[in-house]
């Protein structure tokens, strides 16, 4: 699967995926979280970021609690190169 | 008559002690380290007393001296399971909430346990204090003085034994102080299933049914529940029989354990007593009302058991799942930090004994566990279902945690049927890694936050993306 993420605000941007547009909405965020809006569900989201240090250099390390369908969630660790 | 309790303990079980005595009008003492002074459990009692560390019996009497207590409740582990505390509780004047101390030297020792029971006509699985028959093989090598794991080796060949004997010696002076072990016949896939059991001063003992606790990692209890779905209402009133039994043979008086190992075949045997509090008491009170901790109290103070057998009953089911700061994926290390977001989960049927709040720092100087998370519905169904949910509710960030783990195990089809044994996660080494390959679309949006402004392939909006514990370059 592939698909590609245009932002078009700080809160709001366009998903394509599998030939579709869709637009997304982010809601009531703050420092540690807030609600995504996509295709016409609704999700809760936590994250925090931190600095992390290896042998390779410094990055940026955030973690997302993600909550979706059904009674699932799961935790999303990505990092950034500063 | 009790009026003020010092709790030998921290964490959760220190907090959980805390809110019955509140309940009973009783004054509690909490104590603490270093380490310990911005902990929860500081904060949630009437009165604090600095100590050095959690292990000194000289300490924690002197603590109760100091602050008027007239009782001492150790919760589980550090002194709980040591003669050397209900000794000094005795010979200072204070009421120990526990069992008497030859009751804890005889069921400490795992050998003297083992023979006291089978002189009690309750079922051991084969010992031999000398070198089995070769058709006994496979054995376990134990530690006389604990247990845990520790000091413990499996044993394929007779060839392996001296050298087995050896290390499991070596294992178990560091972690007990007694380098005694003993040669147990091995058995294969059995189930853990355990007895709690109330006796008072009075000579009364009963049984509050069994806790399955079977779902283990590194021999350490992740997955308890209440009713065992091995046990049809004959056996449990057998193995209920036998864990009195057993309780009588060693004059308990206050809540322990009777452990059995179940075989496939029906069989069941005496594995040792915990004598104390179990961590997954909770099961128990979510099933059959009663206040465990409430029950110590009372026994310590004198009074009869407030049930007799026949007014006990189980109504519907409960799940505990214990929370570990540790990484599943990573061999289960643990890990440390500071509680940055945390948001447990409610709602009917879900108790959450936790010990941490947002904020709460997480270290390397105790046990990583950070809360019991108990669930209870009319069947075993609901409550599995309800424990999903409860586990996708909750969000502990800041520290990795087994939450993700849990949840995998709790949904894995060989939970679900009950037919599982203390091999579980033996057999199903895949529940220990999550999927990498099904991210919704939606949660890399949210992962990519203010990070980047346009991202084409879900390989290239991170350097690197996790999910639940394993690292994937990307």
């Amino acid at each position: 699967m592939t698909d590609e993420i245009h932002w078009e605000s700080a809160n709001h941007g366009m998903l394509r995926l599998d030939g579709r547009t869709i637009g997304f909405t982010i809601h009531d965020r703050d420092a540690t979280g807030g609600w995504i809006e996509i295709d016409e569900r609704v999700s809760d989201f936590m994250s925090i970021e931190s600095a992390i240090w290896s042998r390779y250099g410094s990055a940026v390390e955030r973690i997302v609690w993600f909550k979706f369908g059904r009674g699932r969630s799961l935790m999303i660790q990505a990092k950034y190169a500063p | 008559m009790i009026n003020k309790v010092l709790v030998a303990n921290r964490g959760e079980i220190a907090i959980r002690i805390f809110q019955t005595l509140r309940e009973m009008g009783i004054e509690s003492v909490a104590v603490f380290t270093e380490a310990d002074a911005a902990a929860l459990h500081v904060r949630s009692t009437d009165q604090t007393e600095k100590i050095e560390n959690y292990i000194d019996p000289g300490e924690i009497i002197r603590a109760a001296q100091k602050s008027g207590a007239d009782a001492i409740h150790p919760g589980y582990g550090f002194l709980s399971e040591s003669p050397s505390l209900s000794s000094a509780c005795e010979s200072a004047g204070i009421i120990f909430i526990g069992p008497h101390t030859k009751t804890i030297q005889s069921m400490g020792d795992k050998l003297e346990s083992k023979r006291l029971m089978q002189r009690a006509g309750v079922p051991v699985v084969p010992t031999w204090d000398g070198n089995p028959p070769e058709s006994e093989f496979p054995v376990l090598v134990k530690a006389v003085g604990g247990g845990g794991g520790k000091g413990m080796r499996l044993v394929d060949h007779p060839s392996q034994l001296s050298e087995a004997i050896s290390a499991a010696s070596r294992e178990a002076r560091n972690a007990f102080g007694d380098e005694r072990v003993f040669i147990e016949k091995y058995l294969r896939s059995p189930r853990h299933i355990e007895f709690q059991i109330l006796g008072d001063a009075h000579g009364e003992i009963i049984h509050v049914f069994e806790r399955e606790c079977s779902i283990q990692r590194r021999y350490q209890k992740i997955i308890e529940e209440t009713p065992s779905p091995a046990l049809a209402p004959q056996l449990r009133a057998r193995m209920g029989e036998a864990a009195v039994a057993a309780a009588r043979a060693a004059d308990y008086v206050n809540a322990g354990t009777v452990e059995f190992v179940l075989n496939p075949d029906g069989h069941f045997y005496f594995l040792e007593m915990n004598t104390r509090l179990q961590v997954e008491h909770a099961i128990t009170e979510m099933t059959t009302g009663l206040d465990l901790v409430r029950e110590q109290i009372l026994i310590a103070g004198g009074l009869h058991l407030s049930r007799t057998q026949s007014e006990l009953q189980q109504t519907g089911h409960s799940i505990e799942c214990r929370i570990y700061a540790e990484v599943p994926e990573e061999n289960f290390r643990p890990d440390t930090g500071v509680v940055a977001v945390y948001r447990p989960p409610s709602g009917p049927g879900i108790r959450l004994d936790s010990g941490i709040q947002e904020g709460s720092e997480v270290g390397f100087h105790y046990d990583p566990m950070l809360a019991k998370l108990i669930v209870w519905a009319s069947s075993r169904d609901a409550a599995i279902e309800r424990m999903k949910r409860a586990l996708s509710d909750f969000v502990v960030l800041g520290v990795r945690n087994n939450i993700e783990f849990l949840h995998r195990v709790i949904s894995s089809e060989e939970y679900r049927t009950g037919k599982f044994d203390t091999q579980f996660l033996d057999r199903q080494p895949d529940l220990l890694n999550a999927s990498t390959n099904d991210i919704p679309p939606a949660a890399r949006i949210v992962a990519s936050l203010d990070r980047l402004k346009t991202t084409s392939g879900s390989g290239q909006m991170f350097t690197d993306v996790w999910t639940s514990g394993a690292w994937r370059n990307s």
